[in-house]
């Protein structure tokens, strides 16, 4: 299976394969997802590792690895996710500078941003699983099921107690797409090492449709 | 309490927090995702979202005071009152610690309780997964500005006077709806501004020109799509031309062309990048073949007819990655145009149709 947790023995990863992290209060709940951005190198749990990922803002710098997951992706795969992202950091680099949290969002995993009267798109906000997602459509890989229906129900506490603490928070909830008390079905980046978790040919051949319970790996 | 910056004698970074101790520190929680720890009597850290601060304070109180909770109360405001100066003395300073400073100062410690607002230590929490290297953050007073107030101040003769201000406001009109009428004004003063500014030497300069593009080009409607021209000139200390190429292609997918080779101008410019990026060599790197890849859709977009030869050119380079993503960008281009309210012209559909038959021939 092409998806594992790490542990004290180190592992192989390559360019883009998916990096996790686990939340620090909630035993093995995947909390954050990115792409590995180096050349092929041995990984360990707990190691940081270089990675693209949406913090937020999305950026190129180092993330702890408790979990990691590949489709495998070709040569040819590789330089077509680069070239994808080469074309769109302009749009997250404003983001150091402003507000981060506006280019984050949680539902959906991703959302154009664009001009109210042309319709012309600006930029793409993203979660942080949102931005994997799209990394592999660009290469004709769906990795899950996105239809809503599709999606398992998440309740606001486990939104909240794994990525924010304990709290309540709806006006925040609300910027990130998420209207109401919940549940809501939403991407989760667990979700994301599951889809990964099959035969490398059934990974492309169809998108994986998340379960309850799958937040954890 | 006496002033903080008198207090700082030394302060480390979080890298240096193991020399500190020889156990693990028993924090104590102070307020919302800030704790402390003081292992000594006048050492202390404190741990924020985005790391921690550890350093040496003069204790404001007698330490043999009887009043104990008063004494822990002023200590724990001394600490965080120093950490947040030298925060801003480092520039390490982050919008939440900002946000914190006036509260902190002005309450004593047992109503700070009282002071959590749900929402501020939620942007905490969120915080601390976002970048530490931070650089300015959009102020609290110009994010509460209409859409008049911003454009107001952008378009203030005097606004380039002040530019981290108008640093400020030029981001944060990517995230506000402006009107029609608003845009008039704003879309060519902001890609004059990133024509003005693209050969600074200020980092800060790049992501605002970037956005001042993307803002301004997405106002455009494709009778003033030339006003990209100069943007994509080569060869400035911010590169430019990738933005505008790209804001290109998304300004004729929006509003689809009526016809064919209506943007000659524009056309011959992008074609100009094109000759130069379609070949094995140049697409060989992410950032060129990204540039071909905008390239290829703007002209396509445009509804250019040298789309033709272009594709035939992608073709005839073999690189299937390179083919593949083209196919793919232009068939995506022919359902964006299906959806539009003002869908393309028949001439500028029969054109896109053709090119994907050329790309996929032979």
């Amino acid at each position: 299976m092409p998806a594992s947790n790490l542990t004290s023995e180190r592992q192989r990863l390559s360019r883009f394969d998916i990096v996790g992290s686990y939340a620090e209060n909630a035993i093995r709940f995947v909390r954050h997802v990115g792409l590995f951005n180096s050349d092929i190198q041995m990984v360990k749990a707990n190691d940081d590792v270089s990675a693209v990922h949406m913090q937020p803002p999305l950026i190129d710098k180092p993330m702890k690895a408790h979990v990691v997951g590949r489709v495998p992706l070709t040569n040819e795969d590789v330089q077509e996710i680069a070239a994808w992202i080469k074309g769109t950091t302009d749009e997250y680099e404003r983001s150091k500078a402003t507000d981060k949290r506006r280019q984050y969002i949680i539902d959906p995993p991703w959302q154009d941003v664009r001009d109210p009267n042309t319709g012309v798109r600006r930029y793409r906000r993203y979660s942080c699983a949102g931005f994997v997602l799209d990394s592999h459509l660009q290469v004709n890989i769906e990795l899950l099921q996105l239809d809503s229906q599709a999606l398992p129900e998440v309740d606001r506490e486990t939104i909240t107690s794994a990525y924010f603490g304990s709290g309540r928070h709806p006006r925040s909830l609300a910027m990130f797409g998420l209207q109401g008390d919940g549940p809501w079905r939403i991407v989760l980046p667990g979700y994301v090492l599951h889809a990964l978790n099959r035969p490398s040919d059934q990974i492309r051949k169809q998108p994986y449709r998340a379960q309850r319970g799958n937040e954890r790996f | 309490m006496p002033d903080a910056a008198e207090n700082i004698s030394s302060w480390t970074d979080a890298s240096q927090e193991a020399e500190l101790f020889s156990n693990e520190p028993e924090w104590q929680h102070c307020y919302g995702p800030f704790a402390y720890y003081e292992y000594a009597q006048d050492q202390a850290c404190v741990r924020i979202p985005s790391g921690t601060v550890s350093g040496r304070y003069k204790p404001s109180l007698d330490p043999q005071s009887e009043d104990v909770t008063t004494r822990r109360s002023e200590r724990i405001r001394s600490i965080l009152a120093t950490l947040l100066e030298a925060a801003e003395q480092k520039e390490i300073c982050s919008s939440i610690l900002t946000k914190l400073k006036g509260g902190l100062l002005s309450k004593h410690f047992d109503q700070w309780a009282s002071f959590a607002d749900e929402e501020l230590t939620w942007s905490c929490e969120v915080e601390a997964q976002v970048d530490s290297g931070d650089v300015d953050t959009v102020g609290e007073e110009l994010s509460q500005w209409t859409s008049d107030q911003l454009l107001g101040g952008i378009l203030d003769p005097q606004s380039e006077s002040d530019m981290p201000r108008l640093r400020e406001m030029i981001l944060l009109a990517e995230d506000t709806g402006i009107t029609r009428e608003q845009s008039a004004l704003l879309a060519p003063w902001l890609l004059r501004f990133a024509e003005r500014n693209r050969n600074s030497d200020d980092l800060q300069d790049a992501v605002v020109v970037w956005s001042a593009i993307r803002t301004g080009a997405s106002m455009l409607t494709p009778d003033k799509a030339n006003q990209l021209l100069p943007l994509l000139e080569p060869g400035h200390a911010i590169e430019t031309s990738l933005v505008a190429v790209k804001m290109l292609g998304r300004i004729f997918e929006a509003q689809p062309p009526s016809d064919v080779d209506c943007y000659p101008a524009l056309a011959h410019e992008v074609r100009a990048i094109l000759d130069s990026l379609l070949n094995r060599y140049a697409i060989a790197t992410s950032q060129s073949a990204a540039m071909a890849q905008l390239a290829i859709y703007a002209l396509a977009a445009m509804a250019c007819s040298e789309i033709r030869k272009v594709v035939e050119t992608v073709r005839d380079l073999g690189v299937k990655w390179f083919t593949r993503r083209a196919g793919r960008d232009l068939r995506d281009l022919l359902q964006i145009w299906s959806n539009r309210p003002v869908p393309a012209g028949h001439k500028p559909r029969e054109l896109l149709e053709c090119a994907l038959q050329a790309l996929t021939a032979g």
